[in-house]
């Protein structure tokens, strides 16, 4: 690394490469030494002629010390950006376009070129939210406050507790961490009894809190009171507490289902455009006249690219597309068997709605043409066992004692 | 890297391998060529025997050669 940035430096500033002669060429040298003149790559060519190097700014005095010893001096090459610069001094074109290169690489590092997400995805939301920070392609980085960017992204956005931009060259290295709240639950303090959600027949019953008032086998109406909430201790003085119970029954359900044998389909009619848009430094560039097209039924789907060079070199150009496909609804005649198909699912369906975190005991279904109507109809029956407590609170009053007086003034 | 200014009387040599060496507290280029070199250090002359050997820097008592080093033979 040494010898690169040492090589790099010599090239920068250039340098002379030079060549000796004299009987003892040696002497020189120690005088140039004796100078605190800087040589390097001394090489012997014979034993009177030596060749070597000195920098740009040295060389003058090393021609008037050998000017002044009498040493046969010649000045071989120059070597170094400044002698390139002095060659090619004439095309004014070459060094224009040099020169506008050099400011356009110099002012490009003054502006941000791509905005990453640590350990995430840019969503649409996320890349509007920073837009309205600050952080996009495009942002001129010297006058960007970070720490308030920080402030008003936060501010602005509950969900998350953590943002930091850091600006690596000109890249957003965006940092954020999602808000976790802690999972507590508030408690209910009010009275409640424990009712029946549905129609059911009980298979077993567990009160944690409150007089169970139905046993295992009785069959219990929706809205019925399973557990009651107000408890009577061996006084008879009634308690109201907050009831808590687990209460499986058993019920069915009858469920019907109908399935048009004429359903709409999506036919696509191979028609297809794609719109785009390229986003420079943060200014839209439509790459289309009309917004949308002319087809009456279509389905859009977006994406989104960013542009590199040679799939390497990440540009300040995100180009975002939005692809249209024609389609037309058409009236499509299902057979039974196909009608009877979407009905099973469907039934399924529902299953899994009813019984939810229950268990499944039986199904039993049957299917029928109607031709009035013109659907299939499937007659479902099934029989599940879940939890049908649930709670309904009451306004406790209590009844004053007969025997406690409460002086008047 | 000891100071030779404070520490007059010794010179330093470093080798290192046998194609890289750093000779600081040096008074005096004596004789070059490339398959010899001969040093004038403090109270001693250190002659460097090897195969294309190059000065790659050279500054007020610093000399960097690298080459194929054969031998370095002080000389009284």
């Amino acid at each position: 690394m040494f010898i690169d940035i040492f090589h790099f430096t010599h090239k920068l500033f250039g340098y002379f490469k030079m060549s000796i002669e004299d009987y003892h060429p040696e002497a020189f040298i120690n005088l140039l030494n004796k100078k605190k003149l800087f040589l390097w790559n001394l090489m012997p060519i014979n034993a009177h002629l030596f060749t070597f190097r000195c920098s740009l700014f040295s060389a003058y005095k090393v021609v008037s010390e050998a000017k002044s010893a009498g040493v046969k001096l010649t000045i071989e090459k120059g070597i170094g950006l400044p002698f390139v610069i002095n060659k090619y001094r004439k095309r004014t074109g070459l060094m224009v376009g040099t020169l506008i290169s050099m400011l356009i690489i110099m002012l490009s590092n003054l502006f941000i070129w791509d905005v990453q997400i640590v350990d995430g995805d840019m969503t649409p939301e996320l890349y509007a939210a920073l837009k309205r920070v600050g952080c996009y392609s495009g942002r001129y980085i010297m006058d960007y406050n970070v720490t308030d960017a920080k402030m008003q992204f936060l501010l602005e956005n509950d969900e998350y507790s953590f943002f930091a931009i850091n600006i690596n060259g000109t890249i957003a290295m965006v940092e954020l961490k999602k808000r976790v709240l802690p999972d507590i639950e508030e408690y209910d303090y009010s009275y409640c009894h424990i009712v029946a959600s549905d129609d059911a027949q009980i298979i077993d019953i567990t009160a944690q809190r409150g007089d169970p008032v139905v046993k295992v086998g009785d069959v219990v109406e929706k809205g019925q009171i399973l557990v009651n909430g107000e408890t009577m201790d061996k006084h008879n003085v009634i308690h109201p507490v907050r009831s808590i119970a687990t209460v499986n029954a058993k019920m069915n359900k009858l469920i019907e289902i109908k399935i048009p044998l004429k359903q709409p389909e999506k036919v696509y009619t191979g028609n297809e455009l794609t719109k785009t848009r390229i986003v420079v430094f943060g200014q839209q560039i439509n790459l289309f006249f009309a917004e949308f097209p002319d087809y009456e039924l279509c389905d859009v789907e977006s994406s989104f690219d960013r542009i590199k060079l040679f799939n390497m070199i990440r540009l300040p150009i995100d180009s975002f597309a939005e692809k249209f496909t024609e389609f037309r609804i058409e009236e499509k005649v299902l057979n039974e068997a196909e009608a009877t198909l979407i009905a099973e699912k469907s039934f399924d369906n529902d299953i899994k709605i009813y019984v939810n975190d229950g268990q499944l005991i039986s199904k039993t279904y049957t299917t029928k043409i109607n031709t009035a109507e013109n659907c299939l109809v499937l007659y479902g029956d099934i029989t599940f066992i879940k939890n049908i407590a649930v709670v309904e609170p009451f306004d406790y009053v209590p009844i004053p004692d007969e025997t406690t007086s409460i002086p008047q003034d | 890297m000891f100071n030779t200014k404070i520490i007059k009387s010794r010179a330093y040599v470093e080798l290192r391998g046998n194609n890289e060496a750093l000779i600081e507290g040096c008074d005096l280029l004596k004789s070059y060529t490339e398959d010899e070199i001969l040093l004038s250090l403090d109270n001693v002359d250190l002659k460097i025997k090897g195969r294309k050997l190059l000065m790659e820097a050279l500054t007020d008592d610093r000399i960097a050669i690298t080459g194929f080093i054969i031998s370095l033979e002080y000389v009284y």
